[in-house]
């Protein structure tokens, strides 16, 4: 279980200050909230997240804010973890993803659902974090994509197929250590890809729809990617990457 | 989660080259060519043993990529 208010208290807030009062503090103490009969024996954790939001968005109702923190939170933080693949970063994304929620309940329509507009929020902010801690990290894909003469056969021949020698090697820890390197030096949002299509194995359309992409943007550039690791494979068995 | 696959195809493509091959990998493996366009792909790499190679190689690739990142998850 993610602790969020340790992720909270990262930014210099007092020991245990709830998430919901930082996220107030930075709203600029925003609309108080709004006392109402209509709140009046609510089960919040019997309610929808739908239904915790439009409380939220409503009355500004702080039970059903933390309610959704509290059910949310684990998967924000698995997300924002496996998008930037550092934990502190993952703990500030946490912060930064609820302080949106609370500032930006009220533009939830409802025609998603709250899950896919949170899951929306987070990938959002893990690639922001991403792009600021990877800057000047990644690497041109270029020279690892195949080159083809003129009659459009393979322009290094023979292809070795090393794809049976590669498994000898697969649980050495240097090795490990080729593949994290070379996942870094994506650009976050081709390594997003990548995790949303081999790890959470989302659809193309699924992956476009999240991260603002066509179907054919996402195979490029998962494709692209695919063809960089392989490059990097392939270096590391003595072959060409191309 | 179950990976979906998307029913819609691409256009029925003649396979001659190695670099139409390569472009085609991904829809491929995906399942998201039309029927005479999978014929056509698997045509070619019944002719080219350098086309087999990177496929193996490519799907390899796409198999050690998961398996790491489900060892870190």
């Amino acid at each position: 279980m993610i602790n969020v208010n340790r992720a909270v208290n990262k930014s210099n807030m007092e020991e245990n200050a709830p998430l919901f009062y930082r996220a107030q503090e930075i709203d600029g103490l925003g609309p108080q909230m709004k006392y109402s009969k209509d709140l009046e024996g609510i089960n919040r954790k019997g309610s929808s997240d739908e239904e915790l939001v439009r409380l939220f968005a409503k009355y500004r109702d702080e039970e059903s804010f933390n309610e959704i923190v509290n059910r949310s939170s684990d998967k924000v933080y698995r997300i924002a973890l496996k998008l930037t693949d550092n934990i502190s970063d993952a703990e500030d994304v946490i912060q930064e993803v609820f302080i949106l929620v609370y500032k930006k309940a009220k533009t939830f329509r409802g025609e998603s659902r709250f899950s896919t507009w949170l899951y929306r929020l987070t990938v959002n902010v893990a690639l922001t974090k991403l792009r600021q801690s990877k800057r000047g990290k990644e690497v041109s894909l270029d020279g690892y994509m195949p080159k083809f003469r003129e009659d459009g056969h393979h322009l290094v021949r023979p292809v070795v197929d090393w794809s049976q020698e590669v498994d000898k090697l697969v649980l050495n820890k240097e090795f490990r250590q080729l593949i994290q390197q070379a996942m870094d030096q994506l650009q976050p949002v081709d390594r997003a890809v990548v995790v949303m299509s081999d790890l959470e194995e989302m659809s193309n359309r699924e992956i476009g729809e999240l991260l603002g992409l066509s179907v054919q943007a996402v195979k490029a550039r998962l494709h692209r990617a695919r063809l960089f690791l392989r490059g990097r494979l392939a270096i590391r068995l003595g072959y060409s990457p191309t | 989660m179950v990976k979906r696959v998307s029913t819609r195809r691409a256009r029925a493509r003649k396979v001659d080259t190695c670099k139409e091959a390569t472009s085609l990998i991904i829809d491929y493996l995906n399942d998201e060519l039309k029927p005479e366009t999978t014929l056509s792909f698997e045509r070619h790499l019944g002719m080219c043993s350098d086309c087999v190679a990177f496929l193996n190689t490519y799907k390899k690739t796409i198999q050690i990529t998961q398996s790491f990142l489900r060892k870190k998850t």
